[in-house]
Order: structure tokens, then sequence, then C-alpha cells
């Protein structure tokens, strides 16, 4: 009976329940549409940079600093002593006995591959264009176990370091840059005056701008004499079983180590900072949509009470109770969120599949072909629910109104 | 408004009109007597007080019911009939009268609107069941109003100024519908100004100031 009454109010003012079901609706899709875009855009970032330069990374730097030596000799900082022109020490930064670790590490459960590298910037040159260079000397086996680099690959291969003399594999964005194409001779050279001329053998692009505009492989020993660290190993990657749990690891392991050891959440916080700013903001828009079709609701709901007084106190007065009219307002509140978030879900799932499809060349952080979506049946639940239960409180208020009204009062008004 | 040393009692089968000026309490005791209202339980400084005033519907005092017991109450054993017609106007005559028997869940839905039709028939309206409330006459309207309080079989129908926003030949059939409900045995009590209504019933209570002043039998 109460809900035949509802729908029977919601059907009298068909056109103002529709719009209040649009806002709904809107809501939901623009909720399911923008978190599929943020997701997908984080996902693949997540991946592609996650799978490109490993789960866990081992620097060879110790996790603390020395502490400068006037600071360590006069311990109050009033002390009227000044050393000037103190410069770094000239330490030799390495990983100590890399051969023991990485074979530590390989029989460590949850590790599935290891890899040495030394790492460095040079100055890459072709013809007269010239860019920095983040180069890794890699032992080309070990890194595809710990990396996907090589189904990245765009041109060439990047087993060819092994093979050709001074060979080094470049991301697109250097490619493009220096205009170096494959088999191209570029001239290499690093701050502390090491020179070579390297033949591009490979070309990859990983989709992840700052790796793909400033990445370049070589062979370990062609880096470690261009570097001048001989013997140096400077870097470990490491791949997990599972990439979520890569912050669990690289504790366990800067233990064991001894040197700074970062997951890939602490290596990319700031981006993952501004992806996590990227998901508030959704949440805060779409909340402010919900919230305008909740206002939506309370609007056509306490218009429905205030027309409607002599029906409730009819209704009153053949037998409904406060909770039955209370249930009825709560009830047409309830209709509406419900469609309305379906037909949201729906269409969400629409605008998904449509913004997919869109032929659109992406080039920011991330680059791809069209629209990445990465859809999560969580938020097909958190839209639902959220909207239900946003239109739900938005019916409580008009519905307790409509229950407190005295039949009484009412039929003697009338009088 | 305040009723003094009220007693009364309705005897199953009766037919009593209320009389009395305007603001004499014979709404106020209407309403009493069907739940629809209650004895108020604050003073004029909102001190808690019980009163000593105390109404039994089909012997069962009401003192102690809940808001939702007495509503159950009125579903079951009142009917209702006001001055205005009070139809929900978005439903038609027959699913007017339907809501109570809804609401009371004897029969099923099916039987509710079978019932409701053949209630319209008694009131020779059988033909407008399926339309919407707001297109019936003034006339057609209280009848279905009328046909709505007989819904759940109630113990006593209680009708306030049925006649009072209607014509003379619209308030004749519906005193006439009164005569023949009583004659069938129905319990009524009527509060009216009409005099040739009031003088219908076969008991006539007259009040003034909140006291009943006259309580006689008509021939």
């Amino acid at each position: 009976m109460r809900w035949f009454i509802s729908i029977r109010y919601l059907l009298a003012h068909l056109r103002q329940s529709l719009v209040c079901i649009a806002g709904v609706t809107i809501s939901v899709t623009m909720f399911i549409a923008m978190t599929a875009m943020m997701n997908g855009f984080t996902d693949k970032f997540i991946i592609e940079t996650v799978e490109a330069s490993g789960h866990i990374t081992i620097h060879d730097e110790p996790r603390e600093t020395r502490t400068p030596i006037l600071e360590r000799a006069y311990k109050n900082p009033n002390a009227l002593l000044d050393l000037e022109g103190v410069k770094p020490r000239d330490k030799i930064e390495k990983i100590k006995n890399p051969g023991g670790l990485l074979a530590t590490l390989r029989r460590m459960p949850g590790i599935v591959a290891v890899a040495p590298q030394v790492t460095g910037d040079l100055i890459a040159t072709y013809g007269t264009k010239t860019m920095t260079l983040n180069i890794i000397g890699v032992e080309p086996e070990q890194t595809l176990a710990v990396t996907t680099i090589g189904k990245d690959i765009v041109a060439g291969d990047f087993g060819r370091l092994k093979t050709a003399a001074d060979g080094v594999v470049i991301g697109r964005g250097v490619s493009d840059v220096l205009g170096a194409k494959i088999d191209d001779i570029i001239t290499l050279s690093s701050p502390t005056g090491g020179l070579t001329t390297a033949k591009v053998v490979g070309v990859f692009a990983t989709g992840v701008t700052p790796t793909d505009y400033g990445r370049g492989y070589m062979m370990l020993n062609d880096v470690q004499t261009l570097l001048n660290k001989k013997n140096i190993i400077n870097e470990i990657i490491i791949r997990t079983d599972d990439y979520t749990k890569a912050e669990s690891y690289a504790v366990q392991i800067e233990a064991l180590a001894g040197y700074k050891t970062e997951s890939w959440q602490e290596s990319n916080a700031n981006f993952l900072k501004i992806f996590k700013i990227q998901t508030i903001i959704t949440y805060i828009i779409t909340a402010a949509l919900l919230v305008v079709a909740a206002f939506g609701v309370l609007n056509i709901l306490i218009m429905a009470v205030l027309e409607r007084v002599n029906d409730i106190a009819i209704l009153k007065s053949f037998g409904l109770s406060r909770g039955d009219v209370t249930q009825i307002y709560v009830f047409q509140g309830l209709v509406i969120g419900f469609i309305g978030s379906i037909i949201g879900l729906g269409l969400g799932k629409l605008t998904v599949e449509g913004l997919r499809r869109l032929p659109i060349q992406v080039e920011g952080l991330v680059k791809s072909e069209g629209l990445l979506m990465s859809e999560r049946g969580a938020n097909y639940i958190t839209a639902f629910v959220a909207s239900i239960l946003v239109v739900l409180i938005a019916a409580v208020y008009p519905a307790r109104r409509a229950a407190k009204y005295d039949p009484v009062e009412v039929i003697r008004g009338a009088h | 408004m305040i009723l003094k040393g009220v007693d009364l009692t309705i005897k199953r089968g009766e037919y009593v009109s209320i009389v009395g000026a305007s603001g004499s309490g014979k709404s106020t005791l209407l309403y009493l007597l069907g739940g629809l209202d209650r004895p108020d339980r604050t003073d004029e400084n909102d001190r808690q007080f019980t009163p000593r005033s105390a109404v039994f519907i089909d012997g069962r005092n009401t003192h102690d019911l809940t808001d939702a017991q007495l509503a159950l109450v009125r579903n079951e054993k009142i009917g209702f009939v006001f001055q205005f017609h009070y139809l929900l106007k978005e439903f038609t005559a027959a699913e007017n009268i339907a809501l109570p028997m809804f609401k009371l869940g004897r029969w099923s839905r099916h039987e509710c609107m079978k019932r409701a039709v053949a209630l319209l028939d008694r009131f020779n309206l059988a033909s407008k069941a399926k339309r919407r409330a707001n297109r019936l006459s003034g006339g057609e309207q209280q009848r279905v109003a009328i046909a709505r309080a007989l819904a759940n079989e109630p113990a006593v129908l209680l009708a306030d100024e049925p006649t009072g926003n209607l014509d003379r030949k619209n308030s004749e059939v519906v005193a006439d519908i009164f005569n023949s409900l009583a004659a069938n045995g129905q319990t009524i009590v009527i509060v009216t100004h009409d005099q040739s209504l009031a003088h219908r019933a076969r008991r006539m209570v007259t009040m003034e100031d909140g006291s009943i002043t006259a309580d006689e039998a008509l021939t």
C-alpha cells in the first residue's frame, strides 16, 4: 500500500520526478566516467613505471648522511668556529660485494628476479642536437627478467646490446629529440671525462614520458668505463611476485642490505601524491553534483508534502500511522535514487566504452592512443550506494515533516 | 477546546446526531470518540498530567495505546466522513475505497478492489469506479468518501458535517444513505448544523460550551 501510494504520487509529478532522476543519473555517470579515466591513467603510469624500472631499487647510498665534521666535533651550535669551503667527501659510491648481495636476494622468498646496474648521467650528442641522458648499464638477460623493457622496444632489439660493440638502446623521446634513428651513431660524454660513440641498436617506448625522454641502456661494462666506475654496481633492481607488496619487501631488503632501498611507491611518491589529489578532486566534484541532486529531491518532496496536507490527514484518519506516512515519502526518495543510479550506472558504462574508443592522442605524463579507461567494480558499488544514501538522507526531512501533521488541525483548518 | 463532564455511551446500532453551536465542542468530541484526537497529556504550561478522561472504542480503553496502535484501531473500527470529501485525487474512486482495506490487510489486493466496486455499486457509482477522484462531482465525491469510511466494516461511522458542503439535493441523497445504513444496523454518529439531518437520527445530543446539555431520543 505504501509503495502503491508512493509510486502514484511520483507519477503525479512525472516531470519533476524525471528531473530529479536525471540529477542522480548525471552524478553517477560522471563519477563512473571520471574514476575510470583517473584509474586508467594511474594504472598505466604505475604499470609502465613499475614494469620498466623494477619493483624495488637498491641504491648505493647509505640511508643516513654523514654530518659535517664541525658539528660532530663541537656539539654547541653557538661555538665561534667556522670552516669554509667544505666539499662533499670524495668517496666512491658503490654497493659493496654486489655478487654476495645478489645471491642472497635471489634466495629470498617473494623475489622473482634481480639485476645489477650502474647508472649515471651523460650528454648525448647527435649532429648539433644535445641532451642529457640517464644511462643505465645493464646485463641484458638479467634486466629483461626484472623489467618488461623488452616488450616496449619499438625498433631494433634489446638483445643486440650484447652483440653490437658500444650499442645503446634509447627512449623514443630521446630518439625524436636527437633525430637519431636505429643504427645511427651518437656521441656520449660523461661529466668525468669519458667519451665514446655508440650505435643506436634499439628504441623503446614505455608510454611514461619522463622515461621515454630521458633514459638509455648500454652494456654494464661500457657504462662502467664511460663513467669511470670500474667494477662498480650502484643499483640493484628487483622484481617481486606482487608489486603491491613492494613496500614491505623493500623494508626487509633494506634491513638486510644496509643500503637505501626504494619501492616503486617511494621512488614515485610525487606522482602518486598527484594521483591521490586527482582522486580526491573527482570525489569532491561528484559529491557536489550528488548534493545538488539531493536538493532536487528535497525540493520535490517538500512540495509533495505541502500540497498533500489534506491527503496526509485523511490517510491518518483511516488508519495510517506516522511510520506509514514517513515511509510513503522515503519510498519516493528511494525510487528516485534507485532509478537514477541504475540508469547512471548504465550510462556510465556506455560513457566509459565511448571514451575508450575516442581516437585521441594523449601525451602528457603518459602517452597513449585513446583515453585509458580502467573500471573497478568497487566504483560502481560506491556510486550506487552513495547516491541511494544521499537521496535517502534528503528524503528523511520531508518525510518526517509529513508524518508530523496532526490530522485534527488540518481538518479543522479547512473548516 | 475543553470538554467538561462529558459522559456519552453509544451502543451498537444506534444512530446519533450531535448538535450545538460552533465552538460547543461537538467536533472535538467526535474526533476523541474516533481516536483521531486524544485528551491532552500536558497542561497549558507544558506540565505532564494524566487526564482523568478515557475513551473506549468497541469496549477497549484507548488511553494507553501508542499512536501506531491507535491508528490501527481507527483503521479497523472507525469510518470517518468529513465536510470536505478529502479523496486522494491521483487515485480512482475504487482505489480510494480500497486504500483502508490495503492497510488492514484482511483481504487480497484483488478482493479489496472487488469489494470497493461492490461498495460503489451500493451507492449507484459502479460506473465511476475507474474514474479519477478529482473528475467526480461534489455529491459523487462525498458518496465515495462514505463508501471509503465503510470499507473495513467499521464498528462506527463518524461523520463531521457530512452535508456541510453539499447542495440540497445531494444533502438529501447523503441523508438517505445514512438512514438506510442505520436501518441495516450500522452504528452512526453525526455532528451537524443541519437540523433536518440531525432530526433524522434516532437520538440527538445537544452540546453547549463543552458540556452535554440535552440527550433525547427522537421518534
